[in-house]
């Protein structure tokens, strides 16, 4: 994944509004293609239609939000563009979102499509930070101990950030489990202060050599 | 001078060998929008109500909507350097202040936060802003007097400890300095006092200060100042953090007195606070839970069991209402929250009555369970005689002639009106008191001329401290009058009599004799 696109992603995520939106048409999307058992070919075709065209042409993006165009000129251009192209249901939430006038939401329901399509396979999402590069017997040491305490397959993304200075932080949705050396460090000399301040409140004669 | 740096080396060496890497986990979110004092928040989605979250700038706030999409949150502190996308983290824990004696003559933040330049506050004690008041059977009724030093107060509507006693009136009617003289008479009682102010100027509240410290009051007061510039969540929560630091001595078997100044103002913090956070608006744009709001913050303040200590907090609210107006929605509210009320009306303070004390609709609901003896006998009529002058006094304005026995009542009423005025910072020893309203109710200033009572009660307390020391000290002590003790006092006042109205006679003849 793109940095670009991780920063739109990370961008779009808090419009809470339009997630909602969202998930409301990737729930059905999904569960209609699960219906006809095409499911997995549905979050295939969207994958590809976000990174291979959305990333791509950025000006097809910005096209179907907006207003300018008719939902008639925008469901034409889909078909043009799409039919025969996809599967019934890919090209039936295009419609469906076009006949909405909910095609500038495309992205936030591919997105969610993706969700949900790893939470129904027990997939989890992971971002992990390290301090330098990981080998792969770590990641997978990293993904091991992920998959006994999530109880899901971990799904990671990997960044190094030198400022943890030793160890890694590990995301989870909200949850964050932070066992670098920066804050462990940091809680140190925190605990260090509070302790110094203590003990000169307690005894500070011990602390004064000569008044 | 010279510190010694192998201490200062050994705990950082300590620290080092106790160094153990663990793991932080905390729940995070992420600022959607911010403004006014609140933030929507993305995220924490295990976040429980009241949670104390933190901002990357050090700032906390608490969660205060949990939605279905998005945590409400209201900024303690300033809310200019968080951004829109800043990562939030739960911390866990509820909202907790220090608390101890290092907290006595400070001026803090309702965080804590000292605010009077002496330093860090030196505790390591610390209490949650937010408890669920003390149930029923760890209570017990009031039975102690908290003595506020103003005549007309203890006399008609005393006060005990474990009371909530509102104070409510226009504004400038004298309703803080009530308050403040009454944290002054707590000089030699050992009761702890807390002086919460809320959305008040902050002038007035260095006015206060200034007065307390030069009373020798801020040895034994804390003072929690959420000014008018503070946020309104510091606004609003300000009085639970001044009731948290009472209940360190309430719950050790101490006495605390807290002066909420005021909570209209607590009331508009937390209606700003509801309508941002798109609380449906009730009465007056009020959210519906603004009673619940005053009420568990009152419901702290009690008398507690011999079992617990029989510790106590003692409340004195103070309420502003408009053009008198106490049937309005807030005032109503912490009317019948609480066990009585003190009516302060501007058109007797600007009649000279000060304090402006409406004893007619004013009420303790603790009555003389919160007074010593000596003052139930000497006030007992007292109330009854003043509203019986109420009503004859409207007669004396018509101009006619009255009988004797209506004229002496009224005389009686004019005089005992005159000896409830009271200076402001001049709280009276429960026992002066006694004497002075005994002297009054039993008609012995009824040869002195109206203009002439103050100086009366000032030379009579002179005289008894000079020259009845010993009556005044068993009175003291009995804090009752027997028989043997009034006539004691009866004889005091005559031989007071004599000297005084000789004195005054001397002075006329003194003033007639041509220069």
């Amino acid at each position: 994944m793109t940095e670009d696109t991780e920063n739109r992603r990370q961008k779009l995520v808090l419009d809470v509004t339009v997630e909602r939106l969202a998930r409301l048409y990737a729930k059905a999307a999904l569960d209609a293609a699960n219906a006809k058992g095409t499911a997995e070919s549905l979050v295939q075709e969207l994958g590809e239609l976000a990174t291979g065209v959305l990333d791509r042409y950025p000006r097809l993006e910005a096209l179907f939000a907006t207003e300018l165009i008719s939902k008639d000129e925008k469901q034409e251009i889909l078909d043009r563009t799409f039919s025969g192209r996809m599967t019934d249901c890919s090209l039936g939430l295009l419609t469906v979102l076009a006949r909405h006038n909910r095609l500038d939401i495309l992205r936030n329901v591919i997105r969610s499509v993706l969700s949900l399509w790893d939470q129904r396979r027990n997939l989890v999402q992971v971002d992990v930070q390290f301090a330098t590069e990981p080998d792969e017997a770590l990641r997978q040491e990293v993904a091991t101990a992920l998959k006994g305490l999530l109880r899901a397959e971990p799904v990671l993304t990997t960044r190094v950030d030198p400022d943890l200075v030793a160890g890694f932080v590990v995301r989870v949705g909200d949850k964050v489990y932070d066992g670098s050396a920066r804050t462990s460090l940091e809680r140190a000399r925190l605990s260090m202060i509070a302790r110094a301040r203590e003990s000169m409140q307690d005894q500070p004669d011990q602390f004064i050599l000569e008044k | 001078m010279k510190f010694n740096s192998d201490e200062i080396a050994s705990i950082i060496q300590k620290e080092i060998e106790q160094f153990g890497a663990q793991i932080d986990v905390r729940e995070v979110g992420r600022v959607l929008e911010v403004g006014d004092g609140i933030a929507q928040v993305y995220g924490l989605s295990s976040v429980m109500a009241g949670e104390m979250v933190e901002f990357p700038s050090g700032t906390h706030g608490l969660a205060f909507n949990l939605e279905e999409n998005s945590v409400g949150i209201i900024i303690l502190g300033e809310y200019l350097d968080i951004q829109e996308g800043d990562e939030v983290r739960s911390t866990g824990k509820l909202l907790s202040v220090p608390v101890g004696d290092s907290m006595l003559g400070r001026v803090v933040d309702p965080l804590g936060n000292p605010l009077d330049g002496k330093g860090p506050v030196n505790t390591s004690k610390r209490r949650e802003v937010e408890v669920i008041a003390t149930g029923v059977s760890q209570r017990q009724p009031v039975c102690e007097p908290l003595q506020t030093g103003v005549k007309a107060i203890d006399a008609m509507t005393p006060v005990g400890r474990g009371q909530r006693e509102l104070i409510i009136g226009d504004r400038k009617t004298g309703k803080t300095a009530i308050a403040i003289d009454a944290i002054i008479n707590q000089r030699d009682s050992g009761v702890k006092c807390f002086y919460v102010a809320i959305g008040q100027k902050e002038s007035t509240i260095a006015g206060v200060i200034e007065k307390l410290q030069d009373a020798g009051a801020m040895d034994y007061t804390t003072v929690i100042v959420a000014g008018a510039s503070a946020p309104a969540p510091l606004q609003y929560i300000a009085p639970y953090s001044g009731t948290a630091m009472a209940e360190e001595y309430m719950f050790d078997g101490g006495h605390a007195l807290v002066v909420y100044d005021d909570l209209s103002k607590q009331a508009v913090a937390y209606r700003e606070l509801s309508l941002l956070m798109r609380r449906p608006p009730g009465r007056e744009a009020f959210p519906g839970d603004v009673f619940y709001c005053h009420s568990r913050l009152l419901e702290r303040s009690a008398k507690l069991s011999e079992e617990l200590g029989g510790g106590s907090i003692t409340a004195l609210p103070i309420i502003e209402t408009l053009e008198g107006e106490v049937s309005a929605y807030i005032p109503t509210n912490v009317i019948s929250i609480t066990d009585g009320q003190i009516y302060l009306q501007p058109e007797l303070f600007f009649a000279g009555i000060k304090p402006a004390m409406n004893a007619g609709i004013s009420v303790s609901r603790v009555g003389g369970a919160a007074q010593v003896k000596a003052m139930k006998k000497v006030a007992g009529g007292l109330r009854l005689d003043l509203a019986a002058f109420r009503e004859l006094e409207a007669f004396a304005q018509l101009g006619t002639e009255l009988d004797p026995a209506t004229q002496a009542r009224l005389d009686r009423g004019y005089r005992m009106v005159e000896l409830l005025k009271q200076g402001q910072y001049v709280p009276m020893d429960v026992v002066d008191q006694v004497l002075v309203i005994y002297a009054g109710t039993r008609g012995h200033l009824d040869q002195v001329p109206v203009d002439q009572v103050h100086d009366w009660e000032a030379q009579f307390l002179v005289f008894i401290r000079d020259q009845k020391a010993g009556l005044r000290q068993e009175l003291d002590e009995k804090k009752d009058l027997d028989d043997d003790l009034i006539a004691k006092i009866d004889a005091a006042i005559a031989d007071f009599q004599e000297q005084y109205l000789a004195n005054a006679s001397t002075k006329e003849a003194v003033v007639e004799v041509p220069a």
